[in-house]
């Protein structure tokens, strides 16, 4: 046949260059590849559970991060001598609802209505402060919290 | 000697980008994000209702002291007995409405576990790791019950419903059934935690 005449002398098709491509996709995709990775301002040291759940959706969180701030500013006197951090923003108790608030604007229209709160409390803060931003969220009408807690075996 | 060859020997490369192409899927499929574990609670809504009048005997009453520790009912208790009274509480079964209720149905305790309020109020100076600890304790004895009719119904336990419900591999017709059963033990056994903060007045007697 015609056919298979032209390809017998077809020369072989060169791959070398193949492997480059594809690394090059692939430092691409490393090199572009950002975690959402803010650097923690306050004392952080989780409590632990042993019923923990996943969070199913994760498109609609705000994440508060509670507890002493690790320097510089010093916290607020008495009993509610805790820092907030959202985000890269450190905060006192008092402007927590408009720092929210801005949060939630920040979503898309249609999961305002359904924004849930990660708080990640250091398990070292009174519970004072835990219960004023209970308040506060309530009465934005978020009510969905969930306390990040570190899974703990059994015994 | 060799080096002085006209041609150098050339490596055959082409299985390179296999390679390469196996490795970045390998990466792809294994790389999980971890999202945060913890409990879920729901506050309550911020417009004031009037408190439903309830029976005492459908209410257990947890409270958490600025020194840690806990009263349930009216006696002083360690942590690891919280899961068991509350569990006792909510199995409680006083009336015959509850009929998979396995309590000892005694009077001092709920009617039915959807009568029946967790009342926990907790001091301003104790710690968060202390409540949290309580609210675990609440999470267990409500999973436990909830595993327990989950075998008796189902043959399979809520929490392994719960995780198999998570999972990526759950068919979309699985996902609607297992959601079905997960709301039907969650219906047995609701969760009804009403949190408070304890008056410091109150504290004193």
């Amino acid at each position: 046949m015609k056919f298979s005449n032209e390809r017998r002398g077809m020369q072989e098709l060169n791959t070398a260059a193949l492997p480059d491509i594809v690394f090059i996709l692939l430092f691409f995709f490393m090199t572009t590849t950002t975690f959402k990775n803010t650097q923690v301002q306050v004392e952080n040291q989780l409590p632990s559970a042993k019923v923990v759940e996943h969070l199913e959706r994760t498109d609609r969180t705000i994440t508060l991060l509670v507890g002493q701030p690790l320097k510089g500013q010093a916290a607020a006197e008495g009993e509610l001598s805790a820092l907030i951090q959202i985000n890269d923003r450190l905060l006192g108790l008092q402007s927590l609802e408009n720092e929210v608030l801005k949060e939630i604007n920040t979503k898309p229209q249609y999961l305002r209505g359904e924004v849930e709160v990660i708080v990640k409390v250091d398990a070292g803060v009174r519970l004072a402060v835990v219960q004023e931003i209970k308040e506060k969220l309530s009465a934005l009408s978020v009510r969905k919290v969930h306390y990040v807690a570190l899974p703990k075996g059994d015994g | 000697m060799s080096f002085s060859r006209n041609q150098a020997p050339s490596v055959n490369a082409g299985s390179m980008a296999d390679i390469a192409f196996l490795l970045l899927i390998f990466f792809l499929v294994t790389t999980t994000l971890e999202t945060d574990q913890g409990i879920s609670r729901l506050l309550p809504s911020s417009d004031t209702q009037v408190p439903t009048p309830k029976a005492e005997r459908n209410i257990l009453r947890i409270s958490l002291n600025a020194q840690d520790a806990i009263m349930v009912g009216n006696q002083v208790v360690t942590l690891e007995e919280v899961p068991g009274l509350v569990m006792s509480f909510l199995d409680n079964g006083g009336k015959d409405s509850c009929s998979y209720c396995q309590g000892q149905g005694l009077n001092a305790l709920s009617d039915s576990p959807k009568a029946a309020v967790v009342s926990l109020s907790s001091a301003s100076q104790s710690s968060y790791a202390q409540y949290i600890a309580i609210q675990d304790a609440l999470s267990i004895a409500y999973t436990e019950l909830r595993d327990r009719e989950g075998l008796r119904l189902y043959q399979e336990s809520f929490s392994s419903m719960k995780e198999r419900w998570a999972s990526p591999e759950v068919t979309a017709e699985e996902k609607q059934q297992l959601t079905q059963k997960l709301k039907q033990l969650q219906n047995l056994f609701p969760q009804q935690i009403v949190e408070s903060k304890l008056d410091p007045q109150n504290q004193a007697s």
